[in-house]
């Protein structure tokens, strides 16, 4: 069963914070690469929320989502926002083996999400490639993976599967300690990106793989984005300083993990940000409730992300 | 009427440019590397690198360090001396006159220069040594290959004077890198890569204490195991040809894979084969090919079905010149007569391997009994055998398998795998996991 039967993605909470760091991100880089002349790629399920965004915030016009499943197709050509937005029924090995030779897709930059709800399996890797191999310069690139149990398996079987898959991109003195729960979204942000880093260099782009984003959060599942540019030769200097400025928001090192909270509860916290020290749980007792430290921290660092959902009737 | 002569001589160009392809970044590294163990060797008096030889490389300690802007190798091995470097450490080639140092690795007096050529344009050699009075002195030899280039002859580098390292050593720092190598010194891969070919290639060295950093961490070098038992004993012969020694050491590295598909193979560490060692440097490593022997003169080419071999040929010469070594130190002159002999010797136990995993197929459940109690020894403290052992099978029929081949979609695949609670299964063992699933389901026990 497809994950968009089951989930609406446009209401989790982290999911959506994450998001908003996301285009946030796209959208400093914005200022350098211009992005609104690239094209959108990604797994639109039938929300199309990542979409939405990408034509609002950052004014792209030209669009794809790759839908292999021909009733989630029929479904997302439905539901898609926008007339330019193109729903192509194959699978994202088959498009992406592809898209560069496409009349429109293959003379702009893409940003593309693949945004999935497994592990990094094997096709993640050879997605990866593929859009590496055939992105247009000044293209940027975006994962997300599961990195719970479901996604990379239980904590002892984790090492083999990953140097399976990525070889030597994972570390050479990664230990059994870097892959348990604790740490493994770092170590497979450190894996892909590795892998990036490398595959660019392997087929030869003169601009190679910049980082510049790892964002680790949990919803269901404890899940990780991780991505970067592909820039032209002539553009990896001011991509660079882009992402090494201090306001770049695409590195988090803590995993986004803030509570559904109600209207009121947000309120009450809000009320207390932005504030000079860190919140306490005192501080929170006092607001007359109890959350954990790091719920409490996570909520002090993106409540201005903080997404409220209101239902409607129709 | 006599003709003038054909000019002959080589040019800067030719050596900065062109034999810099014929070697890896990789390989580069390890003959500074190479540089620094020999000089480590020195001041332990040369032992031979025989297996009978345990030198105390503890107090000695080489350190590579290097960023998209900077490479560097600094140890502590006792450093050039001002009258080596005038007269013969930059050379290009070694000297007529030069001799090699006792069981060294290096031999052609060529790999500190291409590897700084390799590496950037902005060089500098640092030397601390101690003069014959006791007392430290220093130089160093700054190169800007452009204006170096530039020059015309002679070929000199200049030396100047500097400060004492602290020790007597060698520094080495190179900037203005070259595009691709700052590439690669910015890519995680190539540092998880490196680091496991200085683990292997020097695990002998690394065994007998010497220390080598990457990026500020210490390297523990790989460990040669062979599994044994009561049935099974790993070979352990010698030969000598001329004042060459060569010691071949071979068995069970791991129980053979149950399953001969390739496919069983990916994700499996690739440590299967044959490896060369060179005055106790791994030059040849897990190889599978005609160099080694396989797909030659009545061996079969590898196959999946032989994994778990493992057979390591050293050879040992007091004089470098007299090893197969190739200028790289990535392959063997297979035309020497010291390795055509060794492949005399190693033929016959490729065979027996290949004929045990024969055996094996047919009577799988006795060999994986008797394999059971056997566990890993050094492969370097074996005592001499004269033929690899290994379990003495039944002959049985040969078991009829049948193939089942299905294509199924990916995301069914996928999802069956984390069903299995390993989404990290190939395909093939999703297949198999099927199957074995079913049948335990469906198939009453006998």
């Amino acid at each position: 069963m497809a994950s968009f039967d089951t989930v609406n993605y446009s209401l989790r909470t982290n999911k959506a914070i994450q998001r908003l760091i996301v285009f946030d991100a796209l959208a400093e880089l914005d200022r350098c690469l211009s992005l609104r002349e690239s094209a959108f790629i990604g797994l639109g399920s039938i929300w199309f929320t990542d979409f939405v965004l990408a034509h609002k915030r950052l004014g792209i016009q030209d669009m794809l989502s790759m839908e292999k499943d021909p009733i989630g197709a029929s479904r997302a050509e439905f539901n898609k926002p926008f007339r330019t937005v193109r729903v192509v029924e194959a699978p994202s090995s088959e498009v992406l083996d592809n898209l560069h030779e496409d009349e429109l897709f293959g003379k702009k930059p893409w940003v593309v999400w693949l945004d999935y709800d497994y592990g990094p399996v094997a096709s993640v890797r050879d997605d990866i490639q593929r859009v590496v191999v055939n992105a247009p310069p000044n293209t940027v690139l975006l994962v997300t993976v599961n990195v719970g149990n479901k996604g990379v398996g239980s904590p002892s079987l984790r090492e083999e599967t990953l140097r399976g898959i990525y070889g030597n991109a994972v570390r050479h003195d990664a230990g059994a300690d870097d892959f348990k729960d604790d740490r493994i979204a770092a170590t497979v942000a450190e894996i892909l990106s590795g892998y990036m880093i490398d595959q660019a260099i392997e087929f030869g782009r003169p601009g190679g793989f910049t980082p510049a984003f790892t964002v680790p959060y949990r919803d269901s599942a404890p899940m990780l984005t991780v991505g970067g540019v592909l820039p032209a030769k002539g553009a990896v200097s001011t991509v660079r300083a882009c992402i090494e400025s201090a306001e770049w928001p695409g590195f988090v090192s803590e995993p986004l993990e803030v509570p559904p909270l109600t209207a009121k509860e947000t309120s009450a916290l809000q009320s207390l940000l932005p504030s000079v020290g860190e919140v306490t749980e005192a501080d929170v007792e006092g607001l007359g409730f109890r959350l954990k430290p790091e719920m409490i921290r996570s909520f002090s660092h993106q409540y201005v992300r903080y997404p409220t959902f209101v239902q409607i009737a129709l | 009427m006599s003709l003038p002569p054909a000019k002959a001589n080589p040019t800067k160009a030719f050596f900065v440019r062109m034999i810099t392809r014929d070697i890896s970044l990789s390989d580069c590294i390890l003959d500074l590397v190479d540089n620094s163990v020999d000089a480590a060797s020195v001041r332990l008096g040369s032992p031979p690198t025989t297996l009978d030889q345990e030198p105390d490389y503890s107090p000695y300690r080489i350190d590579i360090e290097f960023s998209a802007d900077r490479f560097r190798v600094r140890d502590n091995c006792g450093g050039i001396s001002l009258d080596d470097a005038t007269d013969y450490a930059f050379t290009f080639g070694r000297r007529d006159d030069a001799e090699n140092d006792p069981y060294s690795i290096g031999v052609y007096g060529i790999g500190m220069k291409r590897a700084v050529f390799k590496l950037g344009e902005t060089i500098r050699v640092h030397s601390t040594y101690r003069q014959a009075d006791g007392a430290l002195s220093s130089f160093a030899a700054p190169i800007n290959v452009p204006a170096w280039l530039a020059k015309p002859d002679p070929w000199d580098f200049d030396l100047e004077e500097a400060a004492d390292l602290g020790e007597p050593g060698v520094e080495i720092v190179v900037e203005s890198l070259h595009d691709g190598v700052a590439a690669e010194f910015g890519n995680p891969t190539f540092v998880n890569e490196l680091a496991g070919t200085l683990r292997r290639d020097y695990a002998r060295f690394l065994s007998f204490g010497l220390t080598i950093s990457l990026n500020g961490k210490a390297l523990q070098g790989i460990k040669f195991e062979i599994l044994a038992a009561a049935d099974i004993t790993p070979v352990r012969t010698e030969l000598c040809v001329d004042d060459v020694k060569v010691d071949i050491i071979a068995g069970m590295g791991a129980r053979p894979l149950d399953d001969n598909d390739p496919d069983a193979l990916e994700g499996i560490e690739d440590r299967w084969g044959w490896y060369v060692l060179c005055n106790d440097r791994v030059v040849i490593a897990a190889n599978k090919s005609e160099a080694t022997g396989w797909g030659e003169n009545g061996v079969p080419k590898w196959h999946p079905q032989y994994a778990g071999f493992v057979g390591l040929i050293l050879i040992s010469a007091k004089d470098a010149v007299n090893l197969p070594l190739t200028t790289t130190k990535r392959s063997v002159d297979q035309s020497s007569a010291v390795y055509r002999a060794t492949m005399g010797q190693t033929r016959d136990i490729t065979k027996t391997w290949i004929e045990y995993t024969n055996q094996r197929k047919a009577s799988l459940p006795e060999a994986k009994q008797a394999e059971a109690t056997a566990t890993p020894v050094s492969a370097f403290s074996l005592a001499q055998a004269p033929k690899m052992i290994l379990p003495q099978l039944t002959p049985r029929e040969h078991r009829r398998d049948k193939t089942i081949s299905y294509r199924m979609e990916e995301e069914r695949v996928r999802a069956l795998a984390e069903a299995f609670r390993q989404p990290g299964m190939s395909p093939k063992e999703v297949g198999v996991a099927s199957f074995e699933f079913a049948e335990q389901e469906l198939v009453e026990d006998e």
